[in-house]
C-alpha cells in the first residue's frame, strides 16, 4: 500500500510544473491555446485553523480541548491529466498511534479520454442524491472513532481505488470502480464516543479480527447517472462486504468439567450485494430528491447470527429556500427494514444494531439556515432524530466571514435519547459541547 | 418670422415624432437586442462595499450559449479561496423552470437545485437572482411607458417605466430606467419596492464601451438604498459571438472541469 502511495505521489510531484490562472483559459488566456497544446496548472489550497471544544460535562478525562490543524491540498495538472495530493495535520492525531488516512486525506491520479476519465489512488467518493447522507453510498467506510458529524462526508475514509467513468453524452456518466481491499468501518468501543462495548461480547477476551487487505476482499461496482428534462437519474450496482462488522462466537469445551468452555470471537464480515436507484428533481421551489436500495447478503434466510440480513433502505428529502427570506430549509430521512428479523437471539448481530429492537431503523435529518448582512453572517439549526431509540443530536452554529478568506464558527452539540439498550446517543448524552472554531482558506 | 415659426413648428413636430416613433417597449426591446449574441463571454469582478467602506471581491467568469433560443449559462467562481472552483449551469426551459445545477469544489458533487428564489442574493452582492436573469421575458411580462427625455451623466436618455403586468410574480414593484438613445444601454435603473411607495436599489452603469458591434458597460454598481451597501461589477473581459465548446454546459464539465 505504501508503495502504491508513494508511486502516486512521486508522479504528482516530480512533474515540471506552471503557476496558472484557472477558469476558461481557451476563451479568455491572453494567448490562445492551439489545438493540442496543454497548459500546466499547479494549484495548493487548503485552510489552517483552531478549534476550541468545551465539554459542558465532567464525566471524561479531557474536559476543554484545543485543537489546531492544517489541510492542504495540492493540485496539478492539465487538459488531459489532474493528480492530488491532500494532507490533513491536526494535534489530534497525535493522541493515537498514527495511521496513514490520519496524515492522507486523498492521494489520486486521473487521466482523461475523450470518452471519460480513468482515476487511480487513495480517494472518497459520494454516490446518491442524498445530502450529506447516503443509502446506496457503500465505497468508502465511516470512521465514527472521533465522534459523530451531521455531513457524513466528514467522517468519510479514503479507499484506494480505481474507476473508470466513460461519458453518456454531455448529462450522463457511466462508471466501473474496482476496490482491491477492504477497510470496515471505524467506531470506538471505549471511551467518549464509545458505541458499543466490546467487553460485553462472550469471548471479549479472544477477539480474532481478519487481515482484509487481501485480494478475497476485492470489490466491484457500478453506476449509471444521467440527466433527463427536471430529472436526475441513476441506478448503481456493488459487489462486496458490508462495512458493519459482524461476530462469530466459537465456544471450544477445555474441560476438565462439564462446563468448562471457552469462548473466541472472530470478526467477520457479511459479504453482500446491493442494488440502488436514485432521483433528484426540482419542484417548483423545491429540490426533491431519493434513494433506494436493496441489500442481498449472504445471510439471506436470516438465520446465521454473524451475518446481517437482507435490508431494503430508503432516503427521501427536500430543500426549500423561502422566497424573499434567504431562509433555507431541508428535511431528509434515512431508514432501513431487515427482512427476517426477530429479536430473540442477543448475539445475532442484527438485534445488536437494532434500535430498540426493532426491524425498523428511521433517522430524520432537518436543517434551518439563515443568512444575513449579505452572507457575511448565518445562523444554522440542525437536528437528527433517530426515530426507534429517541436518540437526538441538535447542533445550533453561528458563522461569521470576517474576511473572504477568514471565518468564525460558534456551534454547540447536544446529545440525548433514551435509554434502550443500543442507543449512541443515550451513551453520548455526556458528551454536550460547545465549540469555537477560526480558519483560514486558501 | 413667419418662416422661423414655421421652421420652428416643423422642428417641433419631428421632435415629437421622433418620441413617439418609438414606444417604451420598443426602447426596452432595443436595449435587449443590443445585448442579444450567439454567444458571450465574460470575466468579471465583483466587489462588495459595504456601508463602512470596507471591500471583499469575487472573481466568476461566465459563458453564455444560444442553442435554438434557449440560453445556456455556465457560471465559474474563481475568487475567493471560499468559493474557489465553484460552478454553476442554468439551462433555459420554454415551459418549465430552469434547470439549475452548482458543483461544489468541497464535496466534488453536482447537485440539482430548484431555479425558486429569484429573491435572494446573488453571492452576497446586492444583485438578487432575478436581477442577474432578466431578459426577454422581463420584457413580456411588463408595460413599458416613456416618461420622458433627460440627460444623466453625459448620456441622452430616454427616461422608461416599467410595470409588471397583472398575473405576473414580479420581484419589484416597478423600475425606471435610463435608456441612452445612442448605445442602448440602461446606465440608471431605479428598482421599487412592491407597493412601488420607495426605490430600494439603484443602478448606474458606466465606462460605456462598444465590443464588437455591442454596446457593454464596463462598470456596473448596484447600491441597496436602505443600507448603502453596494456591489460594483468590473468587467475584465468580454467577447460577443465567439466559438464556445457546447460541452462547457453540461454536468459532466460541472464535475471534471473540463470540456469534452
Amino acid at each position: 500500500m505504501f508503495k502504491y502511495i508513494l508511486f502516486i505521489l512521486s508522479i504528482s510531484l516530480c512533474t515540471s510544473l506552471i503557476w496558472a490562472d484557472d477558469g476558461f483559459g481557451d476563451i479568455f488566456g491572453e494567448v490562445p491555446i492551439e489545438a493540442g497544446a496543454s497548459k500546466f496548472t499547479f494549484n495548493v489550497s487548503g485552510e489552517i485553523g483552531m478549534s476550541m471544544d468545551f465539554y459542558m460535562d465532567d464525566v471524561w478525562d479531557s474536559e476543554t480541548k484545543a485543537t489546531p490543524y492544517a489541510d492542504i491540498a495540492l493540485e496539478a495538472g492539465n487538459e488531459t491529466i489532474e493528480a492530488k495530493a491532500a494532507f490533513s495535520f491536526s494535534t489530534d492525531n497525535l493522541e493515537a498511534q498514527l495511521k496513514v488516512d490520519d496524515l492522507i486525506d486523498e492521494l489520486y491520479v486521473k487521466a482523461f479520454f475523450s470518452f471519460g476519465y480513468l482515476e487511480g489512488g487513495y480517494i472518497k467518493t459520494e454516490w446518491g442524491k442524498g445530502d450529506g447522507d447516503h443509502v446506496i453510498d457503500p465505497l468508502n467506510p465511516l470512521d465514527q472513532s472521533k465522534g459523530v458529524y451531521l455531513d457524513l462526508n466528514d467522517m468519510k475514509s479514503s479507499e484506494i481505488l480505481s474507476r473508470l467513468s466513460i461519458y453518456l453524452g454531455g448529462q450522463g456518466l457511466l462508471e466501473f470502480v474496482y476496490k482491491p481491499f477492504f477497510t470496515p468501518m471505524e467506531f470506538s468501543t471505549e471511551g467518549r464516543w464509545s458505541v458499543f462495548d466490546m467487553s460485553s461480547l462472550p469471548g471479549a477476551a479472544d477477539i480474532v479480527e481478519p487481515e482484509t487487505n487481501k485480494l478475497k476482499y476485492s470489490q466491484a461496482a457500478a453506476r449509471a447517472t444521467v440527466s433527463l428534462g427536471a430529472f436526475d437519474l441513476g441506478m448503481m450496482y456493488y459487489y462486496g462486504f458490508m462495512t458493519e462488522p459482524g461476530y462469530k462466537f466459537t465456544s471450544t469445551w477445555v474441560g476438565p468439567g462439564p462446563a468448562d468452555y471457552t469462548t473466541t470471537t472472530d470478526i467477520v464480515y457479511t459479504g453482500a450485494h446491493l442494488f440502488g436507484i436514485e432521483a433528484a428533481w426540482a419542484l417548483g421551489p423545491l429540490t426533491m430528491r431519493t434513494e433506494l436500495g436493496y441489500w442481498l447478503t449472504e445471510d439471506l434466510d436470516g438465520d446465521l447470527p454473524e451475518f446481517y440480513n437482507n435490508r431494503f433502505v430508503y432516503l427521501a428529502g427536500l430543500d426549500l429556500t423561502i422566497p424573499g427570506t434567504n431562509l433555507f430549509l431541508s428535511a431528509q430521512i434515512k431508514g432501513a427494514y431487515v427482512f427476517h428479523y426477530d429479536g430473540l437471539v442477543p448475539t445475532d448481530v442484527d438485534v445488536m444494531a437494532a434500535y430498540n429492537n426493532t426491524a425498523f431503523a428511521n433517522t430524520v435529518l432537518a436543517t434551518a439556515e439563515l443568512p444575513f448582512f449579505k452572507e457575511k453572517m448565518k445562523l444554522r439549526v440542525t437536528g437528527l432524530l433517530q426515530i426507534e431509540s429517541v436518540g437526538y443530536m441538535i447542533v445550533p452554529s453561528f458563522f461569521w466571514n470576517i474576511k473572504d478568506d477568514l471565518e468564525l464558527s460558534v456551534y454547540a452539540k447536544i446529545f440525548g435519547g433514551n435509554n434502550t439498550g443500543n442507543n449512541p446517543y443515550y451513551s453520548w448524552d455526556n458528551n454536550d459541547s460547545i465549540s469555537m472554531s477560526m480558519k483560514y482558506m486558501f | 418670422m413667419k418662416k422661423s415659426i414655421l421652421l420652428l413648428l416643423v422642428l417641433l413636430m419631428a421632435g415629437l415624432f421622433s418620441v413617439w416613433s418609438e414606444t417604451g417597449r420598443d426602447i426596452m426591446e432595443s436595449v435587449i437586442d443590443n445585448q442579444k449574441a450567439e454567444s458571450s463571454a465574460m470575466d468579471l469582478v465583483m466587489k462588495l462595499v459595504d456601508e463602512s467602506g470596507d471591500i471583499s471581491s469575487r472573481r466568476l467568469q461566465t459563458l453564455v450559449l444560444d442553442d435554438e433560443g434557449q440560453t445556456k449559462t455556465i457560471t465559474l467562481f474563481m475568487e475567493p479561496a471560499s468559493v474557489k472552483n465553484t460552478r454553476f449551469l442554468t439551462l433555459e426551459n420554454e415551459s418549465r423552470n430552469d434547470d439549475q445545477w452548482i458543483y461544489l469544489p468541497a464535496l466534488r458533487k453536482v447537485k440539482r437545485i430548484a431555479a425558486g428564489d429569484r429573491e435572494g442574493s446573488f453571492m452576497g452582492s446586492d444583485f438578487s437572482y432575478s436581477d442577474m436573469s432578466a431578459g426577454s421575458s422581463a420584457l413580456d411580462d411588463s408595460i413599458h411607458n416613456i416618461l420622458r427625455e433627460e440627460s444623466i451623466n453625459g448620456f441622452e436618455c430616454y427616461v422608461v417605466e416599467s410595470v409588471p403586468k397583472e398575473g405576473t410574480d414580479p420581484v419589484y414593484g416597478k423600475n425606471i430606467a435610463w435608456v441612452d438613445r445612442n448605445s442602448r444601454l440602461t446606465v440608471k435603473v431605479q428598482f421599487f419596492s412592491r407597493d412601488c411607495s420607495e426605490i430600494v436599489k439603484e443602478l448606474i452603469m458606466e465606462d460605456l464601451q462598444q465590443v464588437q458591434g455591442h454596446w457593454v458597460g464596463l462598470t456596473t454598481t448596484m447600491t441597496t438604498i436602505a443600507t448603502g451597501h453596494k456591489t460594483i461589477v468590473e468587467t475584465r473581459q468580454v467577447k460577443f459571438d465567439i466559438a464556445i465548446n457546447p460541452n462547457y454546459f453540461s454536468t459532466n464539465f460541472l464535475q471534471t472541469g473540463r470540456a469534452q
